[in-house]
C-alpha cells in the first residue's frame, strides 16, 4: 500500500486502523503499555497519550474531514535519545489530503477561537515533532520524546 | 479474539486484560503466536495484567525464542488446568 512507510524494526508496533473514534481506544492503549515499557512515568504517559489523540484527531478532522472509513498507520518504536536515554517514537501516517508542512503551526494562545490546539499540545509535549509530506500523498507527523535522564534514575 | 482482522483481535485482546477475564488466558497464550506483532505486543501486555507474569516473552524476539517462551505458557497452562482438576476432585 505504501512504499513511503520505513521498513519496522523488529521492537516497533504498527497499527493500521480506520479513521475513527472507536480507533484512538486501541491507540491509547497502545501508548500507555509502550511509554511505561520505554520507561515513562506518569505524567509523560498521560501526556503522550494526548499528543497522539490531537495527532489522530488531527488526521481524522482535517486530512479526512471527518470521514470514518478512512485508513491511518501508527507506529510505535522504543528508540535512544541522547545521553543514552530512552525514548518513544511515534509515527501517524494518512492518505488525505496533504499541506504544505510550513502551514502548520500552533494557534497564537491569545486567539480566543475555540480548538486548533492540537498543534501545540504536541509540540509541547513531545521533544520532537515533525511534518512531511510522502511522494505517495498524504502527511506524515514524527514524533519523539525522550525519557528525562531523573525518570530514569527512578527507574 | 479469532478474528481475520488483526484490529479486531486487538480490541478484544485489550478488553480482556482490562475487564480481568481469566478465562481468556489460554486464548491470549494462543495469540503470542499471532503473525502479527501489535497483536503478540497486546497479547503479552494483557497476559501480564491478569497473571503478573511475562515468563520471558517478548513479542519482538526472533520466532525461535518467541515458541520457547510459549512452551512455558503451555506448560503453566495444563499445570494451572491440573491444579483446578485436583482442587475440584477434593472438593466432591
Amino acid at each position: 500500500m505504501d512504499d513511503s512507510w520505513p521498513e519496522r524494526p523488529s521492537d516497533a508496533v504498527d497499527l493500521s486502523i480506520p479513521s475513527e473514534p472507536r480507533s484512538l481506544t486501541v491507540v491509547r492503549a497502545a501508548v500507555e503499555r509502550m511509554a511505561k515499557m520505554v520507561g515513562f512515568g506518569e505524567p509523560d504517559v498521560g501526556q503522550i497519550i494526548l499528543a497522539v489523540d490531537e495527532a489522530l484527531a488531527n488526521v481524522i478532522k482535517h486530512s479526512y474531514r471527518g470521514a470514518t472509513d478512512q485508513p491511518i498507520r501508527v507506529r510505535f518504536q522504543p528508540t535512544k535519545g541522547p545521553n543514552d536515554c530512552g525514548g518513544l517514537l511515534v509515527l501517524v501516517r494518512d492518505y488525505g489530503k496533504a499541506v504544505d508542512p510550513a502551514t502548520i503551526q500552533p494557534r497564537n494562545l491569545n486567539d480566543v477561537r475555540p480548538g486548533g490546539l492540537g498543534v501545540h499540545i504536541i509540540r509541547s509535549v513531545m521533544d520532537e515533532a515533525e511534518y512531511s509530506c510522502p511522494d505517495s500523498g498524504g502527511m506524515q507527523l514524527r514524533m519523539v520524546k525522550y525519557v528525562r535522564s531523573e525518570q530514569a534514575a527512578r527507574g | 479474539m479469532n478474528s481475520p482482522d488483526p484490529g479486531e483481535r486487538i480490541q478484544a485482546i485489550v478488553a480482556a486484560g482490562e475487564q480481568g477475564r481469566q478465562e481468556a488466558v489460554p486464548l491470549l497464550v494462543d495469540r503470542l503466536e499471532d503473525e502479527d506483532e501489535a497483536v503478540r505486543f497486546f497479547a503479552i501486555e494483557s497476559l501480564e495484567k491478569l497473571t503478573g507474569t511475562s515468563k520471558g516473552y517478548r513479542y519482538y524476539d526472533p520466532p525461535g525464542l518467541r515458541a520457547r517462551a510459549v512452551r512455558r505458557w503451555r506448560s503453566w497452562l495444563q499445570a494451572r488446568a491440573g491444579a483446578a482438576t485436583s482442587q475440584a476432585a477434593q472438593m466432591n
